[in-house]
């Protein structure tokens, strides 16, 4: 067999591989929790009036038609307002786990007329959020952890197969977005030539800051290390996936491999996005970005992993329920003893 | 087609992460365009690439870099859409387009929306961008609302900060019924830098850029 049959049958079987679907149970309640989040929030602030209001309404520009939307019969406040309905109420399917794919196609189709009638008041939130919810319909999310599971099997969870490539492509997503996002980070206050002050600056900018901070120079240092250290993390993610596949390879990577296999690098990895993405959530006004992007944290670990973990909790929760109790009751023991 | 399923799946998979990979590389776009080089972000970042390269003995002027990076940005665009072209209806039904230009070329300058009515024959503020002045304060601070804003401020979008500034006097006229006209105002000026913000100082060049609605009642 010539090379490319080879690569192609390693392709076949690892796209054949199957795992139980706790990473992506957790992956779906996140993003639809985005999505109601992010609804609802342009809904209550008022956002919505001026982002999303047809110039014929009252709106400060003629919004795009979409087909879907032309279908609606054009982007009137009643077919808008219905979407967002629509939106609320799927995304909270989702989360809840009700409707299987059909849900997340549902959320898809009535959230993408909403990002693309102006193109202005939206950019990267909105294609991360439609890009996860293709991925919850091209898989069976709802398999465990969902209504749909307790209505299906008697039970919570269930240990229900679906494709691991699930896993991997929102992996993969969340890749892209580090990696690009890190490779286009080409600006001058990203680099030595301006200092390493991106992060200063970016954090004064009113565009996106919750307050201003006017003392944020004394932080300069620490400031411009964390530049360094942002774009670092964010091109390093291109490497991510190879870490994993060393992780599970024994033999392959080199040094690095073997490093990887002896210290597992995934938590360092989430605590540092965690760190970086409170910090964004806290001092800017990014919507629901931080929030959607730590969603895909989850794939780095494998649904046996999440499981083992998940139950240790449990029997932790327990065991201090049990010790609870029994410390609450035992005065009362004494006392029923000493009335004796 | 049971027994095919397999074969198809690895392909569309794998499909699906080319489709996604093309659109999410990096690309220079706005680069192609004469107007992206008037913003004064861009015209400090190409004199800043002037100098840089001319301590390493190449001389180009900022307006020879910018014609190079139109001309070759342009191109590669071209190129660019004809790649994605097979893919276009897959990330417009299924939400797979990928944009990711986070905070590449981080602001030096702020620019703070303004609105301010007359009563009478004085002028009161009703909003401020991060002031106490908070009138529609949700509306204008959601994320939506700032991904429009920050794009308005730039010369191309003028016709577009036009009609927000329209907008936003109608709506402050249905609000303050005894205001006779609305100025909306755009309040630019350099953010400090780190040793501005530890000495307490600011920076001078502060500008504006104002329209003034009558309220037709």
């Amino acid at each position: 067999m010539n090379r490319v049959g080879r690569l192609w049958r390693w392709w076949l079987a690892q796209t054949s591989r199957r795992e139980t679907a706790e990473t992506m149970a957790l992956f779906r309640i996140g993003v639809g929790i985005a999505l109601v989040w992010t609804i609802a929030t342009a809904w209550i602030s008022g956002a919505l009036d001026l982002a999303w209001t047809d110039a014929a309404a009252g709106g400060y520009r003629t919004l795009s038609e979409t087909p879907t939307l032309k279908l609606l019969g054009g982007p009137t406040p009643e077919v808008i307002q219905g979407l967002m309905t629509a939106c609320i109420v799927s995304g909270s399917l989702l989360a809840l786990g009700i409707g299987g794919r059909l849900t997340a196609l549902v959320a898809l189709q009535v959230f993408l007329p909403l990002t693309r009638m102006n193109t202005h008041s939206g950019g990267s939130l909105e294609h991360l959020l439609t890009n996860a919810l293709w991925l919850l319909v091209l898989c069976r999310s709802t398999a465990t952890w969902s209504v749909d599971c307790r209505v299906r099997d008697g039970r919570w969870t269930s240990d229900r197969m679906i494709g691991a490539w699930a896993r991997w492509l929102v992996l993969a997503q969340i890749v892209l977005v580090y990696g690009t996002t890190g490779l286009q980070k080409s600006g001058s206050s990203w680099t030595p030539l301006g200092g390493f002050s991106a992060v200063y600056f970016a954090l004064r900018d009113p565009a996106w800051q919750r307050f201003d901070i006017p003392w944020l120079g004394w932080l300069s240092i620490p400031l411009a290390m964390s530049t360094a250290a942002v774009w670092l993390f964010e091109t390093g993610w291109v490497i991510v996936p190879l870490l994993l596949w060393w992780r599970v390879r024994p033999g392959a990577g080199g040094r690095l491999g073997a490093f990887v296999r002896r210290v597992d690098p995934r938590p360092a990895i989430l605590a540092f996005g965690a760190a970086m993405h409170l910090g964004i959530f806290v001092m800017m006004e990014v919507g629901t970005f931080s929030w959607l992007t730590m969603c895909f944290y989850v794939a780095l670990w494998s649904p046996a992993e999440i499981r083992s973990f998940v139950s240790k909790k449990a029997r932790t929760a327990r065991r201090s329920a049990r010790i609870a109790t029994r410390a609450s009751a035992s005065p009362a023991e004494s006392a029923t003893s000493s009335q004796a | 087609m049971a027994r095919y399923w397999p074969q198809l799946r690895a392909l569309l998979i794998l499909l699906h992460l080319v489709a996604i990979t093309l659109m999410a590389l990096p690309a220079p776009v706005g680069s192609e365009r004469a107007d992206t080089y008037e913003v004064q972000e861009v015209k400090d970042q190409l004199e800043q690439l002037s100098s840089a390269l001319e301590r390493v003995g190449i001389s180009a002027s900022p307006a020879e870099i910018a014609e190079t990076l139109i001309s070759t940005s342009g191109r590669f665009l071209q190129a660019r859409r004809a790649v994605l072209k097979p893919f276009r209806p897959y990330y417009r039904w299924a939400g797979t387009r990928q944009g990711y230009r986070m905070f590449s070329g981080v602001s030096h300058y702020g620019n703070r929306l303004h609105i301010e009515i007359e009563e009478g024959d004085a002028w009161r503020t009703i909003y401020l961008a991060h002031s106490e002045e908070d009138w529609r304060w949700g509306t204008f601070n959601h994320e939506l609302s700032r991904s429009l804003l920050y794009r308005y401020v730039e010369p191309r979008y003028r016709k577009r900060w036009k009609a927000i500034a329209r907008w936003a006097a109608r709506e402050a006229g249905r609000d303050f019924p005894s205001a006779t006209r609305v100025r909306v105002s755009w309040r630019h000026a350099p953010i400090q830098t780190p040793a501005q913000s530890r000495a307490g100082t600011w920076p001078d060049a502060r500008s504006r850029t104002t329209r003034t609605i009558r309220i037709d009642r």
